[in-house]
């Protein structure tokens, strides 16, 4: 008995391995230009009419929260296009998620998963997530749009990016405060950064900030994302009398920051990213020290302010008003639009398709919620020039109260920002 | 401890045979059928995210199962084997990234690697045992990370380092494998690769178990003192020991490296270590297929709970607060049947596997010192708790 079994199942290995049904042929050579007319792809079928695009964030863990706002802000923007008709008024957006817990080595799996039933990745959080996957992506000739700032994404060709990079929010603000009259020439400005690519284009914005403006650039301090003791950095920070401190960190960072801040009786000026600024911070005793000595760069403005055409159309399709990172999942949700209906226009929604979409874009607007996004020939990519400038209010929606809009340096943009 | 020495045992030269590698029909066949699979699977499944969750799986197999001649069969407990595997991926980038040297150097090389840190540390660490040895490992994984971090130039700091490193040998390229006129994708290719590797591995293991060596890490787990005392010698048996269960980790981190195309310090972190060792329990500790089958085992459970989300009420749709997500169940249903088999199926998976009239209750106390007692005509019989499962 034993031995049939073992011979059965020899037979069907053996079978199995002869038949071979899972692999393709090799190119014979010739091939055939594509057709202008749109055809059914990997993520999207011509006879169902509908999109599929991929979402791929921390939808577990502690980022999950966070992340289930962006992908409800980016449903939104769907929402209102579909309602529209769709892409090119007639292919409905359909978003198919994936959890990478803020993983790229999850990430890899993922994108795995879901890459045969999407067109593209509207969405991916995470730096580390995004390079893991940019091997892959280019194999396949697929397209992602990172949900990050980093620069380093914005001149590849198979990425669309959204969002102002680190450099610009930083030399805005700088730029800002010092029309402001809160840095002077005789100011020091310091840094505490991460010690990878974010904390490096930081850096690089304050030292061209500073020889533009004219202030001194202080210490540098560095720390790494799962560090909790910020004592010896605050201190080089205070010794050098630093009056204002461009703070690369993240949510989890500022509560440590703050702590290590009181203890050593510290109270510079701190640049920090929104995604720093956590809503429940607001009825902790950290609120007050925010309040007073943080300024926060974003989107849009007021979180309330529906004189805003993209906070307006966002706080009409989720019935309450949102959180940035709501704006933040919109305004992604815009660039895939805009992306998916010059593929359509073009009749191609596959990889290389969207690629040349990307190509043929001229820019990407947002509904007022940011300055554009230049696209177009890869080498010619920009990503936008503003800032919105926020100070810490609890009281405020998202604990944000807007200082200035859509603000871009008298002085111009910074090189390569 | 006290044993019992049949008649046979006496008559027998004294010195003691090593038992055979595929002693029966069953067992050879069952090694064709396992090598017959490698092909046949990626052959006719052109799933690309199951056939990367299974190459991932063979290649925490490889890592599991050093870790298994560690602690299952030598009795040393180390949570620091994340570190070898990450010393392991970074040195096959630099070795086949960075100085360009084809795969069949630089694999091996990174292995090696791996395996002199663990020959340089070992010495140190094996002074210590039990949960000192695991504490003092544990140590190993935040020095790795620290130095990862700051070693810049070789592993890209906290941005990590995507990975180049060639997967070809002479016009063998398993990022794009061709046989005859069949194209493979990268998938595919990947899957044959680290499945041989893992053959190649349990192969070795086996081999390693049934030496003299292995024999004398086996014999210092069960019982340390009467081992030395009949000569066995302890510091070089848990020596080869830490240095293979190293060896085997480099060599799984060189191929994780070029499975991911992507690795970063934070990578290689506690979480990992520990996830080894909850392989080698599920599986069975002191198995050859044990840390295959508790691979797969991690492997395949987030793939059950996509599946089981969609037929369950409580699974939070993403984008709205509240409930559990995907990953969320499929954490709790990890954590349930780990807890499940440490109460009720000790032995790990792969005793579903042994015959009943070999298999042995697990006791409590004999997780690490699992015995794997040959099986082959020796007849010597323990009246310890300890369990005596056979690969």
């Amino acid at each position: 008995m034993k031995k049939r079994i073992l011979g059965v199942l020899g037979t069907t290995a053996a079978a199995l391995l002869l038949t071979s049904c899972a692999v393709q042929t090799a190119p014979s050579g010739d091939s055939t230009d594509a057709a202008a007319e749109l055809k059914s792809v990997p993520g999207f079928t011509l006879s169902d009419g509908v999109i599929h695009v991929g979402q791929m964030t921390a939808l577990s863990g502690p980022l999950a929260p966070s992340s289930n706002e962006q992908v409800a802000g980016q449903q939104a923007y769907y929402d209102i296009v579909n309602e529209r008709g769709g892409i090119a008024g007639k292919y409905k957006v359909e978003v198919i998620t994936a959890d990478n817990q803020y993983n790229p080595q999850l990430a890899v799996q993922e994108y795995q998963r879901i890459k045969d039933q999407v067109v593209m990745l509207s969405g991916v959080l995470g730096d580390a997530s995004t390079e893991a996957l940019m091997p892959i992506l280019e194999q396949n000739k697929a397209v992602a749009l990172p949900s990050t700032q980093s620069s380093r994404f914005t001149k590849v060709a198979n990425l669309g990016m959204t969002f102002t990079s680190y450099q610009t929010n930083v030399w805005n603000t700088l730029s800002y405060m010092f029309e402001e009259g809160r840095i002077t020439k005789d100011s020091v400005v310091c840094s505490m950064i991460q010690a990878d690519q974010s904390g490096a284009a930081r850096q690089e914005a304050l030292e061209y900030a500073a020889e533009k403006l004219g202030f001194t650039v202080g210490p540098k301090t560095e720390f790494a994302p799962t560090d909790t003791a910020f004592t010896a950095q605050v201190q080089t920070l205070k010794n050098a009398k630093c009056e204002m401190v461009i703070f690369g960190g993240a949510t989890n960072n500022v509560p440590n920051l703050v702590a290590a801040a009181t203890q050593l009786d510290y109270a510079p000026i701190w640049e920090s990213e929104f995604f720093a600024i956590a809503q429940s911070f607001k009825d902790t005793d950290i609120a007050g020290y925010l309040k007073d000595h943080f300024v926060i760069t974003g989107l849009a403005g007021d979180l309330d302010d529906t004189s805003i055409e993209g906070i307006k159309l966002l706080t009409e399709q989720l019935g309450t008003t949102p959180t940035m990172q709501n704006v933040y999942g919109f305004m992604q949700a815009i660039t895939a639009s805009t992306i998916l209906e010059k593929a359509v226009e073009l009749g191609d929604l596959s990889g290389v398709g969207l690629m040349k979409a990307m190509d043929e874009l001229d820019k990407v607007s947002y509904l007022d919620l940011n300055g554009d996004m230049i696209y177009g020939p890869v080498e010619d990519r920009r990503q936008p020039d503003t800032s919105s400038i926020f100070s810490y209010d609890p009281a405020a929606p998202g604990s944000l109260k807007a200082l200035i809009t859509k603000y871009a340096a008298p002085e111009g943009r910074g090189p390569g920002f | 401890m006290t044993a019992t020495i049949t008649e046979t045992d006496l008559s027998r030269n004294t010195q003691a045979r090593a038992p055979r590698l595929f002693g029966t029909w069953t067992s050879r066949l069952l090694a064709l059928l396992f090598v017959v699979a490698i092909f046949a699977i990626p052959l006719n499944i052109a799933d690309s995210y199951v056939l990367t969750v299974l190459a991932t799986a063979a290649v925490a197999a490889i890592a599991a199962t050093g870790l298994n001649v560690l602690t299952g069969y030598a009795g040393q407990i180390s949570l620091g084997h994340a570190f070898f595997v990450g010393a392991g991926a970074f040195a096959g980038q630099v070795l086949g990234g960075q100085l360009g040297l084809p795969f069949l150097l630089w694999l091996p090389l990174a292995a090696l690697f791996a395996g002199a840190l663990g020959a340089l540390i070992a010495p140190f660490a094996l002074r210590l045992r039990g949960p000192y040895l695991a504490i003092v490992s544990l140590g190993l994984v935040y020095i790795g990370i620290y130095a990862a971090r700051n070693l810049t130039p070789l592993t890209g700091g906290l941005n990590g380092t995507v990975v180049t490193a060639p997967v070809s040998i002479g016009p063998l390229d398993f990022a794009a494998l061709q046989i005859g006129p069949f194209l493979l994708t990268r998938e595919q290719g990947m899957f044959i690769l680290c499945w041989l590797m893992l053959a190649l591995v349990l192969l070795i293991t086996a081999n390693i178990v049934r030496s003299r060596s292995g024999r004398a890490m086996q014999a210092i787990r069960d019982h340390d003192l009467a081992a030395e005392v009949l000569g066995v010698r302890r510091l070089p048996a848990m020596m080869n020991a830490f240095v293979v269960s190293s060896v085997f980790a480099g060599l799984a981190g060189g191929l994780l490296g070029v499975l991911l195309q992507y690795i970063r310090p934070e990578n290689f972190g506690l979480d990992l270590s520990i996830q080894y060792v909850a392989i080698i329990v599920i599986g069975g500790l002191a198995s050859i297929w044990g840390p295959v089958l508790g691979a797969l085992f991690i492997g395949l459970v987030p793939v059950l709970a996509i599946w089981l989300a969609a037929y369950l009420p409580f699974i939070s749709r993403p984008g709205e607060q509240g409930g559990v997500s995907v990953s969320g169940f499929g954490l709790i249903v990890y954590g349930i049947l780990i807890v499940l088999f440490l109460l009720f199926r000790r032995g790990g998976l792969i005793s579903f596997f042994r015959r009943p009239g070999r298999a042995r209750p697990a006791s409590a106390s004999a997780a690490p010192a699992a015995a794997s007692e040959p099986a082959s005509g020796n007849t010597t019989t323990h009246n310890s708790t300890k369990e005596g499962p056979s690969s």
